[in-house]
Protein backbone atom coordinates (compact mmCIF):
# COMPACT_ATOMS: atom_id res chain seq x y z
CA UNK A 1 0.00 0.00 0.00
CA UNK A 2 1.59 3.62 -0.89
CA UNK A 3 1.96 6.18 1.54
CA UNK A 4 -1.67 7.81 -0.25
CA UNK A 5 -3.29 5.05 -0.10
CA UNK A 6 -2.26 4.76 3.49
CA UNK A 7 -3.25 8.32 4.41
CA UNK A 8 -6.23 7.79 2.52
CA UNK A 9 -7.36 4.70 4.58
CA UNK A 10 -6.30 6.15 8.06
CA UNK A 11 -8.71 9.69 7.22
CA UNK A 12 -11.99 7.40 6.03
CA UNK A 13 -11.52 4.95 8.89
CA UNK A 14 -11.11 8.10 11.71
CA UNK A 15 -14.42 7.98 13.04
CA UNK A 16 -14.29 11.96 13.47
CA UNK A 17 -14.07 12.63 9.59
CA UNK A 18 -15.12 9.48 7.72
CA UNK A 19 -18.40 7.94 8.07
CA UNK A 20 -20.17 4.65 7.52
CA UNK A 21 -22.53 4.90 4.30
CA UNK A 22 -23.54 2.26 1.64
CA UNK A 23 -23.31 1.93 -2.43
CA UNK A 24 -24.56 0.60 -4.78
CA UNK A 25 -26.36 0.30 -8.41
CA UNK A 26 -29.55 -0.24 -8.36
CA UNK A 27 -31.03 -3.02 -8.45
CA UNK A 28 -27.69 -4.86 -7.51
CA UNK A 29 -27.77 -4.99 -3.11
CA UNK A 30 -26.17 -2.57 -1.53
CA UNK A 31 -22.04 -2.43 -0.50
CA UNK A 32 -20.98 -1.27 2.81
CA UNK A 33 -18.11 1.63 2.81
CA UNK A 34 -16.92 4.41 4.64
CA UNK A 35 -17.03 8.02 2.75
CA UNK A 36 -15.20 11.64 3.91
CA UNK A 37 -18.41 14.30 3.57
CA UNK A 38 -18.25 17.86 2.55
CA UNK A 39 -20.79 20.60 2.12
CA UNK A 40 -19.85 23.76 0.60
CA UNK A 41 -22.43 26.59 0.47
CA UNK A 42 -20.92 28.68 -2.80
CA UNK A 43 -21.89 31.74 -4.21
CA UNK A 44 -24.04 30.63 -7.54
CA UNK A 45 -23.19 32.79 -11.00
CA UNK A 46 -26.71 33.89 -11.87
CA UNK A 47 -28.56 35.67 -15.04
CA UNK A 48 -27.06 39.11 -14.15
CA UNK A 49 -29.14 40.01 -11.40
CA UNK A 50 -28.70 39.03 -7.74
CA UNK A 51 -27.45 35.28 -8.40
CA UNK A 52 -28.06 32.72 -5.67
CA UNK A 53 -26.40 30.52 -2.98
CA UNK A 54 -27.06 27.18 -2.18
CA UNK A 55 -24.98 24.28 -1.06
CA UNK A 56 -23.78 21.11 -2.79
CA UNK A 57 -22.84 18.09 -1.29
CA UNK A 58 -20.02 15.33 -2.03
CA UNK A 59 -18.16 12.19 -0.64
CA UNK A 60 -15.31 10.80 -0.87
CA UNK A 61 -15.64 7.14 -1.16
CA UNK A 62 -12.46 4.24 -1.50
CA UNK A 63 -12.46 2.78 -4.69
CA UNK A 64 -11.31 -0.44 -2.99
CA UNK A 65 -14.82 -0.40 -0.68
CA UNK A 66 -16.62 -0.99 -3.96
CA UNK A 67 -14.17 -2.55 -6.18
CA UNK A 68 -14.75 -3.69 -9.25
CA UNK A 69 -17.76 -0.90 -9.21
CA UNK A 70 -16.80 2.30 -10.93
CA UNK A 71 -19.33 4.77 -9.38
CA UNK A 72 -21.44 6.12 -12.38
CA UNK A 73 -24.30 8.79 -12.56
CA UNK A 74 -27.41 7.15 -11.09
CA UNK A 75 -25.74 4.85 -8.40
CA UNK A 76 -26.94 5.37 -4.68
CA UNK A 77 -25.53 6.16 -1.86
CA UNK A 78 -27.24 5.51 1.53
CA UNK A 79 -26.26 7.68 4.22
CA UNK A 80 -28.14 8.17 7.62
CA UNK A 81 -30.90 6.28 6.35
CA UNK A 82 -30.93 8.62 3.52
CA UNK A 83 -30.72 7.35 -0.34
CA UNK A 84 -28.69 10.43 -1.77
CA UNK A 85 -28.62 9.85 -6.00
CA UNK A 86 -25.29 10.20 -7.45
CA UNK A 87 -24.84 12.89 -10.27
CA UNK A 88 -20.98 12.82 -10.82
CA UNK A 89 -17.98 10.90 -10.10
CA UNK A 90 -14.40 11.93 -10.62
CA UNK A 91 -11.55 9.16 -9.62
CA UNK A 92 -8.57 10.88 -8.40
CA UNK A 93 -5.14 10.31 -10.63
CA UNK A 94 -3.81 7.98 -8.45
CA UNK A 95 -7.21 5.73 -8.84
CA UNK A 96 -7.06 5.50 -5.17
CA UNK A 97 -10.79 7.37 -4.22
CA UNK A 98 -13.96 8.68 -5.59
CA UNK A 99 -15.57 11.84 -5.51
CA UNK A 100 -19.03 11.42 -5.70
CA UNK A 101 -21.29 14.44 -6.22
CA UNK A 102 -24.71 13.82 -4.63
CA UNK A 103 -28.45 15.34 -5.08
CA UNK A 104 -30.79 16.07 -2.12
CA UNK A 105 -34.48 15.70 -2.98
CA UNK B 1 -42.77 65.43 -2.32
CA UNK B 2 -44.55 64.35 -5.08
CA UNK B 3 -43.38 60.61 -6.23
CA UNK B 4 -41.32 60.00 -9.03
CA UNK B 5 -42.90 58.37 -11.91
CA UNK B 6 -40.19 55.21 -11.61
CA UNK B 7 -41.26 54.25 -8.46
CA UNK B 8 -44.97 54.82 -9.18
CA UNK B 9 -44.27 52.05 -12.17
CA UNK B 10 -41.83 49.89 -10.09
CA UNK B 11 -44.66 49.91 -7.10
CA UNK B 12 -48.16 49.38 -9.21
CA UNK B 13 -45.88 46.21 -10.72
CA UNK B 14 -44.75 44.94 -7.11
CA UNK B 15 -49.08 45.82 -5.92
CA UNK B 16 -49.51 43.53 -9.21
CA UNK B 17 -47.68 40.60 -8.36
CA UNK B 18 -48.39 40.61 -4.72
CA UNK B 19 -52.09 40.86 -5.62
CA UNK B 20 -52.06 38.17 -8.36
CA UNK B 21 -49.13 35.39 -7.69
CA UNK B 22 -50.15 35.60 -3.96
CA UNK B 23 -48.23 31.63 -3.86
CA UNK B 24 -44.83 33.51 -4.47
CA UNK B 25 -42.47 35.57 -1.78
CA UNK B 26 -42.17 38.62 -3.72
CA UNK B 27 -39.29 40.82 -2.61
CA UNK B 28 -38.18 44.82 -4.16
CA UNK B 29 -34.89 46.26 -4.41
CA UNK B 30 -33.16 43.15 -2.63
CA UNK B 31 -29.24 43.17 -2.88
CA UNK B 32 -28.12 40.05 -1.43
CA UNK B 33 -28.20 36.80 -2.85
CA UNK B 34 -30.98 34.35 -2.72
CA UNK B 35 -30.55 31.28 -0.58
CA UNK B 36 -32.25 28.55 -2.51
CA UNK B 37 -31.52 26.15 0.21
CA UNK B 38 -33.07 28.20 3.43
CA UNK B 39 -35.57 30.86 1.59
CA UNK B 40 -39.11 30.28 0.97
CA UNK B 41 -39.73 29.41 -2.53
CA UNK B 42 -41.16 30.34 -4.88
CA UNK B 43 -39.71 33.87 -4.96
CA UNK B 44 -40.00 36.94 -7.10
CA UNK B 45 -37.46 39.72 -7.20
CA UNK B 46 -38.49 42.66 -8.67
CA UNK B 47 -35.69 45.48 -9.84
CA UNK B 48 -35.94 48.43 -11.91
CA UNK B 49 -33.51 48.76 -14.65
CA UNK B 50 -33.01 51.43 -17.35
CA UNK B 51 -34.62 54.60 -17.95
CA UNK B 52 -34.98 55.69 -21.43
CA UNK B 53 -36.33 59.25 -22.47
CA UNK B 54 -37.66 60.23 -25.68
CA UNK B 55 -38.25 64.13 -25.73
CA UNK B 56 -39.05 64.27 -28.97
CA UNK B 57 -42.43 61.59 -29.35
CA UNK B 58 -44.77 64.77 -27.98
CA UNK B 59 -44.29 68.43 -27.32
CA UNK B 60 -43.83 69.75 -23.94
CA UNK B 61 -43.57 65.80 -22.46
CA UNK B 62 -40.74 63.00 -22.52
CA UNK B 63 -42.33 59.82 -23.51
CA UNK B 64 -39.82 57.41 -20.84
CA UNK B 65 -39.43 53.18 -21.22
CA UNK B 66 -39.05 51.95 -18.05
CA UNK B 67 -36.78 48.61 -17.87
CA UNK B 68 -37.40 46.02 -14.94
CA UNK B 69 -36.78 42.79 -14.48
CA UNK B 70 -38.35 40.07 -12.06
CA UNK B 71 -35.99 37.02 -11.29
CA UNK B 72 -37.92 34.06 -9.86
CA UNK B 73 -36.07 31.24 -7.81
CA UNK B 74 -37.59 28.21 -7.85
CA UNK B 75 -36.74 24.91 -5.41
CA UNK B 76 -37.98 21.05 -5.70
CA UNK B 77 -37.68 17.72 -5.21
CA UNK B 78 -36.69 16.75 -8.48
CA UNK B 79 -34.41 18.09 -11.18
CA UNK B 80 -37.65 17.69 -13.99
CA UNK B 81 -39.82 19.55 -11.34
CA UNK B 82 -37.46 22.76 -11.17
CA UNK B 83 -37.55 23.12 -14.87
CA UNK B 84 -41.36 22.72 -14.96
CA UNK B 85 -41.68 25.12 -11.87
CA UNK B 86 -39.96 27.68 -13.57
CA UNK B 87 -41.68 27.41 -17.01
CA UNK B 88 -44.77 27.34 -14.14
CA UNK B 89 -43.36 30.67 -12.84
CA UNK B 90 -42.56 32.23 -15.58
CA UNK B 91 -45.68 31.65 -17.24
CA UNK B 92 -47.39 33.10 -14.49
CA UNK B 93 -45.81 36.41 -14.38
CA UNK B 94 -46.00 36.86 -17.92
CA UNK B 95 -49.53 36.52 -17.91
CA UNK B 96 -49.59 39.07 -15.12
CA UNK B 97 -47.35 41.62 -16.24
CA UNK B 98 -47.47 41.51 -20.31
CA UNK B 99 -49.78 44.12 -21.97
CA UNK B 100 -51.16 44.92 -18.19
CA UNK B 101 -51.38 48.87 -18.26
CA UNK B 102 -51.37 50.19 -14.32
CA UNK B 103 -54.78 52.43 -13.45
CA UNK B 104 -52.04 55.14 -13.08
CA UNK B 105 -52.15 57.83 -15.00
CA UNK B 106 -48.72 58.89 -17.14
CA UNK B 107 -47.98 54.89 -17.22
CA UNK B 108 -48.54 52.68 -20.06
CA UNK B 109 -48.79 48.99 -21.05
CA UNK B 110 -46.07 46.35 -19.62
CA UNK B 111 -44.22 44.69 -22.32
CA UNK B 112 -42.65 41.34 -22.12
CA UNK B 113 -39.11 41.69 -23.65
CA UNK B 114 -37.73 37.81 -23.00
CA UNK B 115 -35.95 35.74 -20.32
CA UNK B 116 -32.95 33.58 -19.17
CA UNK B 117 -33.64 30.44 -17.42
CA UNK B 118 -31.23 28.93 -15.13
CA UNK B 119 -31.04 25.02 -13.52
CA UNK B 120 -27.90 25.07 -10.70
CA UNK B 121 -25.97 22.46 -11.70
CA UNK B 122 -25.23 19.60 -8.91
CA UNK B 123 -21.54 21.04 -8.02
CA UNK B 124 -23.46 24.32 -7.34
CA UNK B 125 -26.78 22.88 -5.22
CA UNK B 126 -27.39 19.29 -4.17
CA UNK B 127 -30.96 20.39 -3.96
CA UNK B 128 -32.48 20.68 -7.30
CA UNK B 129 -33.23 24.56 -7.99
CA UNK B 130 -33.02 27.15 -10.69
CA UNK B 131 -33.87 30.63 -11.55
CA UNK B 132 -35.08 32.85 -14.40
CA UNK B 133 -34.97 36.47 -15.58
CA UNK B 134 -37.65 38.23 -17.12
CA UNK B 135 -37.39 41.19 -18.71
CA UNK B 136 -39.80 43.95 -18.85
CA UNK B 137 -40.16 47.40 -20.08
CA UNK B 138 -43.62 50.18 -19.74
CA UNK B 139 -44.13 53.29 -21.15
CA UNK B 140 -44.20 56.72 -18.84
CA UNK B 141 -45.29 60.00 -19.61
CA UNK B 142 -44.24 62.93 -17.65
CA UNK B 143 -44.43 66.49 -18.68
CA UNK B 144 -40.98 68.33 -19.98
CA UNK B 145 -38.50 67.60 -17.08
CA UNK B 146 -40.63 66.87 -14.44
CA UNK B 147 -40.47 62.78 -14.05
CA UNK B 148 -42.92 62.72 -11.47
CA UNK B 149 -46.29 61.48 -11.25
CA UNK B 150 -48.72 63.92 -12.46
Amino acid sequence: MSAFASMLAAVHADTNIGTPADFRRPPDPWVPARVVLSRPTDTIGGLGGLGARAGSLAATVLAGDITPLEPQRGDELLLDGVVRRIEDAERDPLGLSWRLVLAEG
Amino acid sequence: MPTPLRETALAAIADRLAAELPDAVLERARRAQVDTDKEAMPRLVLTGTDWEADETAEPGSTHYTLGFVVAGYVRDTTDLGVEQGLSDLHASVVTVLAGWTPAIDGLGEAAEQGAEFRLYDTYESAKPAGEFIARFSMLAIAPLGAPYLP
